[in-house]
């Protein structure tokens, strides 16, 4: 909301810096934005949080600054006290001119979303441009000047907070009731805009229908204009919740609908048409006629006791009964001091004041929250102070940035389009039902599309190697409970090192594998089992699921072309999860030191020509088992393929690493054992020697 | 023919004297060694010679020959080699093949940094779903349906009562619902609002939410807390001020600034000239909240704070764009 400091002073006897007054304001808990110098004014913007629709006039800005630098508010007259029409010279002789005209009947139908109703009628008004000095003000507040009854009422509504309206009444048929819409009725509003009324908003109707959307927007049928000559000045309490309800509906919110939805003050209703009236006599010559008020007139109210010692042990402070008492008083609740507590009401301007803990916010903002001492509390001494999923991701993360790859962040809202082909089950999806994109349709069951797009992206802007890992949440509805679990995915695309002296090898299955097996070793977990298998969105040639004691943990392989094509990628990616929540209890995060063996180990070469379709890990497990625990480690050290090596075969040259835990082996052992291999290889797997 | 060994054997002597590289000796060794060298040469005279001369010549030439190799190969191993030399050459202006590393996202890195602040204060870490029942993420925390104070809180909806959370404060019911003060903890997590994405906004992000429940938690704890926090996460220097605010699960409530980290304060477009920055939102909460998850407000009071993990990111590390960190630009992410 915006403030001119002219017109703000017009209610509070204020003379310092306004930028001061700004920084005070502000920490007093009402946020001034900006303080900016307009001609011979300042504006200041505010942003009034949703509690204090009281601030949203300027008095109730006039009422802070008072309280703050301890100045008397100066509201004008015909707001401080509860007006009974004043009968002034002019009236009475309107008074006797209304018995010839028609009276005009009002009727609240709807008690449930308008508490309270008022009109009244003002005849034989000058409708013409306002004096300069209302001009003014409505331009401090960012609005058009339009005539003097529309600026009388705009005037009013940021003076007190109280929105007002003013019909032609001419162009009113019949009497007026307040009620429901009814399904399918229209207005057009003083925007221009036909609406589509129905029964959950509130409408101001005359004979013909609706003239107003209560609280919301005027209709251009009884709209005020220079042929106006009398009119209807309406000023009400309209239900916080439906004010809302409509606005939202019609995707419509006005100055009026605001501080409806935040609930005015009763005690303004009233108050707000008499200052509005007597404006209206002064500026506009009309005359007044009385006050028709329909519906509830009582007025926010309640009394709390306020344990002074209890908020001071809460702020950590020590604030005096009298200064407390004083702080209160000019923020315009009345105190009375009791034995040990105080006796505070609530004035009806602060709806939002209910029980203690709000006047002890109210003390504290006004008081200073710079005052407020820095404290330490004691530690409560927590024992577990990370969860073991999260103790395990930092350590995979850890491990992986050690591997060169690299962390991404990727939306957890994607399309459902980046999921067609992975073989995801439709009814597990979980659909979002008010997506602003297509991009944000589905929450994500697997982190592949995230991947595809960093990698897409990359590759657009020139990037040629990308090894990269994510650790997310998937989610999933099964039978209607909604499931999240975590899992890490890897990436792999493009050149495997960037330098000038590895160039251009790039990626293969066999870098990802790697990955997994690091991975998988760090975390403890032994006994893997790489598995062919066919998995939706892989190569199926070139994809291997990974179990551990029977079940599956893992799956990785070469992203098929066809997906990767429709994010726009044209080189080969090597993708895999890892399914966290699954292997959680068999982690090992522990580590135990092992012996480093006091005896030599002896090295063989075993170099082994098999069939395309003999396994690698088959020629292992059997050297394995043939060397028992005397075979401590068995790697693979080369791969054939070419002339040499017969068609349908290929050439694997293994080097076996022998060693005893108890004694230094012979050759002549280790030449033993080797020519058993060597037997139990040509038996078993019909391999033949090179 | 005796004189010819004598001779070769005085050159030999003066040439290895003065062969001072490897390619001098190799030449060397060709003259005299070679397979047309002065020795073979001699050699071929001997078939030529008196039976009696003929052995000792050849015993001769032999030894000769043997201690041309001999000191050929002591020479040798004086000389630097031809391998060595060649390594010399490098040009060490190349640049170094520098070893692959990888990157933790910067988000990720600052979740750590806010993490082991608060841990080192006792602070455990906790989480809760991001599908959240409604109930959760509105009116457990005293936020009515159709309020004004759920304006901040546009929601992405899965059914008419499941959401996205769309604040971390979520996690401060489910946890007092679950366990009895003392509550001391900090809840990271991701959030999602609907809202258009631009350089300041983003429809998913992450939070971390405070709690401190316990009997007699002040405000001017939450004061002292935060105070550290700010100063630990940017810099001893940086001063911090609470404001008077609203949230309808803390009261009193407060907005933390922090004293701008570009200009120091002075004023500058960071923050909007105003020399102060808002990093979080605090409060301590209100007895309402406690009410509801069956603790006794006379008993306890506790406080509670959020706070934006890219806002701090972005801040600390000078970003300027929120998209930045889920775009995941490779270049971007090796920054960190």
């Amino acid at each position: 909301m915006k403030v001119s400091y002219n017109w703000l002073k017009e209610y509070v006897d204020v003379r310092i810096d306004p930028k001061k007054l700004a920084y005070f304001l502000t920490m007093a808990g009402i946020n001034v934005t900006s303080c900016r110098n307009v001609g011979g004014d300042y504006i200041f913007e505010f942003e009034i949080t949703a509690n204090r629709p009281d601030c949203l006039g300027i008095i109730g800005i006039a009422r802070e600054v008072a309280c703050i630098l301890g100045k008397k508010l100066k509201p004008p007259k015909e707001l401080q006290k509860n007006p009974q029409p004043p009968p002034t010279p002019r009236l009475r002789r309107a008074g006797a001119a209304r018995s010839r005209e028609p009276s005009l009947d009002i009727e609240l139908e709807d008690p449930e979303l308008c508490f309270r109703y008022t009109a009244r009628i003002i005849r034989n008004v000058e409708v013409r441009p306002s004096p300069d000095w209302l001009k003014e003000k409505i331009i401090s507040v960012g609005l058009r000047p339009v005539n003097n009854i529309v600026d009388i009422t705009n005037f009013v509504l940021f003076e007190t907070g109280q929105p007002m309206h003013a019909f032609d009444l001419d162009k009113i048929k019949g009497s007026i009731s307040v009620r429901r819409g009814i399904k399918g009725e229209k207005i057009i509003t003083i925007d221009n805009v036909p609406r589509t009324c129905n029964p959950d908003m509130l409408v101001i109707a005359d004979a013909s229908g609706p003239i107003a959307i209560g609280g919301v927007m005027g209709g251009l049928k009884a709209e005020v204009n220079n042929m106006t000559k009398n009119i209807l000045l309406e000023s009400a309490f309209f239900n916080p919740i439906s004010i809302r309800r409509t606005s939202r509906a019609l995707g419509l919110s006005s100055e009026s609908s605001y501080r409806f939805e935040r609930r005015i003050n009763n005690d303004m209703v009233a108050k707000a048409s008499n200052r509005g009236a007597c404006l209206i006599e002064t500026i506009a010559e009309g005359e007044i006629g009385p006050l028709i008020d329909i519906g509830k007139k009582a007025i926010y109210s309640k009394t709390i006791n306020f344990d002074l010692g209890k908020a001071n042990k809460i702020l950590g402070v020590c604030i005096a009964k009298g200064e407390a008492a004083k702080i209160l008083k000019t923020l315009g609740f009345s105190v009375k001091a009791q034995r040990t507590s105080m006796k505070v009401t609530v004035p009806g301007f602060r709806g939002d004041v209910k029980n203690d803990i709000d006047l002890t916010e109210e003390l504290a903002r006004i008081y200073g929250y710079e005052k407020i001492p820095l404290t330490i509390p004691r530690i409560t001494g927590n024992i577990r102070i990370k969860d073991f999923t999260s103790l395990l991701e930092e350590k995979m993360s850890q491990a992986l940035t050690r591997l060169g790859l690299n962390e991404i962040i990727t939306y957890g809202l994607i399309s459902k389009n980046s999921i067609k082909g992975l073989g995801i089950r439709e009814d597990e999806i979980v659909v979002i039902k008010n997506p602003l994109s297509i991009g944000q349709e589905i929450m994500r069951p697997t982190l592949l599309p995230g991947c595809l797009n960093v990698i897409s992206y990359n590759f657009n802007r020139k990037a040629r190697h990308l090894s990269l890992f994510e650790m997310g949440k998937v989610y999933k509805e099964k039978k209607n409970s909604y499931i999240e679990e975590p899992v890490l995915s890897i990436g792999l695309a493009g050149i495997r090192r960037e330098n000038w002296k590895n160039q251009m090898q790039e990626f293969t299955f066999f870098d990802i594998k790697g990955v997994f097996e690091k991975l998988l070793e760090e975390i403890g977990i032994t006994h893997i089992v790489f598995k062919k298998s066919e998995i939706g969105g892989f190569n199926k040639d070139i994809v291997s699921t990974v179990e551990n004691r029977g079940r599956v943990i893992a799956c990785f392989g070469e992203v098929d072309k066809k997906i990767c094509e429709r994010f726009d990628i044209e080189k080969k990616v090597f993708y895999g999860e890892l399914y966290i929540g699954n292997l959680l209890e068999r982690v090992k995060l522990d580590k135990r030191y092992t012996p480093i063996s006091r005896y030599p180990s002896i090295r063989r070469d075993i170099s082994v020509i098999l069939d395309k379709n003999v396994a690698s890990s088959e020629v292992t497990n059997i050297i394995k088992e043939i060397g028992k625990t005397l075979v401590k480690e068995v790697s693979l050290v080369d791969y054939y393929k070419g002339k040499q090596i017969p068609e349908g075969k290929r050439g694997l040259l293994y080097r076996i690493e022998f060693r005893s835990d108890e004694k230094t082996l012979k050759d002549a052992e280790v030449n033993c054992l080797h020519s058993e291999i060597k037997k139990a290889l040509s038996e078993k797997l019909n391999i033949s020697f090179r | 023919m005796e004189e010819s060994v004598r001779n070769i054997r005085q050159s030999f002597e003066e040439d290895i004297k003065n062969a001072t590289d490897a390619g001098l000796l190799e030449s060397i060794r060709v003259k005299y060694l070679g397979r047309k060298g002065l020795i073979s040469e001699l050699m071929g005279h001997l078939p030529s010679l008196d039976k009696e001369k003929r052995p000792r010549l050849g015993r001769e030439l032999n030894l000769l020959k043997r201690h041309i190799q001999r000191e050929l190969q002591r020479k040798q191993q004086l000389l630097p080699s031809g391998r060595e030399l060649e390594g010399e050459k490098i040009d060490i202006t190349m640049p170094g093949i520098l070893p692959e590393e990888g990157h933790l996202h910067v988000i990720t890195k600052t979740l750590n940094e806010i993490n082991d602040i608060f841990v080192s204060l006792g602070f455990q870490i906790a989480e809760g779903p991001e599908i959240e029942k409604e109930f959760y993420n509105f009116e457990a925390l005293n936020i009515p349906l159709e309020h004004p104070s759920r304006d901040a809180f546009d929601t992405f909806y899965i059914t008419d009562d499941i959401l996205l959370r769309s604040h971390t404060s979520t996690v401060q019911i489910r946890i007092m619902e679950k366990i009895k003060p003392p509550i001391q903890a900090i809840m990271p997590g991701r959030v999602y609002r609907p809202d258009a994405v631009d350089a300041s906004h983003s429809f998913m992000f992450h939070q971390v939410e405070g709690l401190m429940v316990d009997r007699g938690i002040k405000f001017s704890d939450l004061k002292g807390i935060l105070n550290l926090f700010t100063k630990r996460m940017f810099g001893e220097k940086t001063k911090t001020r609470f404001r008077p605010s609203f949230f309808p699960f803390t009261e009193p409530s407060a907005e933390v600034d922090i004293s701008c980290i570009i200009c120091k304060g002075k004023g500058c477009r960071v923050c909007s000239h105003t020399g102060w920055l808002e990093i979080l939102g605090a409060g301590m909460v209100n007895p309402v909240i406690f009410e509801a998850v069956g603790y006794s407000p006379r008993k306890y009071t506790g406080l509670a704070f959020g706070m934006g993990v890219e806002r701090i990111a972005m801040l600390k590390y000078g970003i300027d764009d929120i998209r930045l960190f889920f775009e995941n630009d490779i270049r971007f992410l090796k920054q960190f």
